[in-house]
């Protein structure tokens, strides 16, 4: 198999090109936004509409999609029924891992974070990513404790970039 | 954010209550150290690739009237 991109920027700017609407979200969204987090994959909500699965379909297909931790030698692709619903898909691509979420805290899916996102230009594609106030407040209602310590810290970020 | 794989689909372990996804854990653990290094200098390129697209978004914001941002 060919090398991976050198950035995950790539699969991201191949998701917007195949025409699939979607939200950054999660700890890719917060470290770009300044949080000091680690993040080691990408998460994206996206829109729930058949058109738009049948383009985010097209594209898994397209870079490999496949669950992780199924046993080895066991591969399991998502499907358009699976993709309608609000579940979440850890996925592993050709172009690195990539965790698509029908919805993410309170049941909010694309459309509840669509408002409250920024459209940033990546290898010349625009990719909406949900801004950093938002993203702690989907925190603030979470009872697990690594949730907590992330609002803690997203918390910490905004009040640094509100000038002084 | 807590996710949660579709365990009657991946086959995966429930995730423990603090939400760390085990299925990306073992992705990694099945990484050699040069690999680690390779994908931490992914991610370092995608989140400055990703800051950089902030900046510029940032500077097109603060440039147009108020209630005109591009879409």
């Amino acid at each position: 198999m060919a090398s991976p991109p050198q950035s995950l920027t790539t699969l991201l700017a191949r998701l917007a090109a195949s025409g699939a609407d979607f939200v950054l979200v999660g700890g890719l969204a917060a470290v770009a936004q300044g949080a000091p987090l680690t993040t080691m994959d990408v998460d994206v909500v996206h829109r729930r509409e058949e058109g738009n699965i049948a383009r985010l379909v097209a594209f898994l297909e397209e870079v490999d999609a496949r669950y992780r931790g199924r046993p080895s030698g066991q591969v399991l692709r998502p499907t358009r029924e699976a993709l309608l619903g609000g579940g979440h898909h850890l996925l592993t691509t050709s172009l690195g891992p990539l965790d698509v979420l029908g919805a993410i805290e309170g049941g909010r899916g694309y459309e509840e974070l669509l408002s409250d996102s920024i459209a940033v230009e990546v290898e010349g594609q625009r990719v909406r990513v949900v801004r950093l106030e938002a993203l702690a407040e989907l925190k603030r209602g979470a009872t697990d404790a690594r949730d907590r310590l992330v609002l803690a810290i997203l918390e910490d970020t905004i009040r640094r970039r509100q000038p002084r | 954010m807590a996710k949660h794989a579709l365990e009657d689909l991946s086959g995966a372990p429930a995730p423990p209550a603090y939400g760390t996804d085990e299925t990306l854990l073992d992705l990694l653990a099945e990484l050699t150290p040069e690999e680690r290094l390779r994908w931490n200098d992914r991610m370092a390129t995608t989140i400055l690739e990703l800051r950089n697209g902030f900046a510029a978004a940032e500077l097109d914001h603060a440039a147009r009237p108020p209630g005109r941002e591009r879409s």
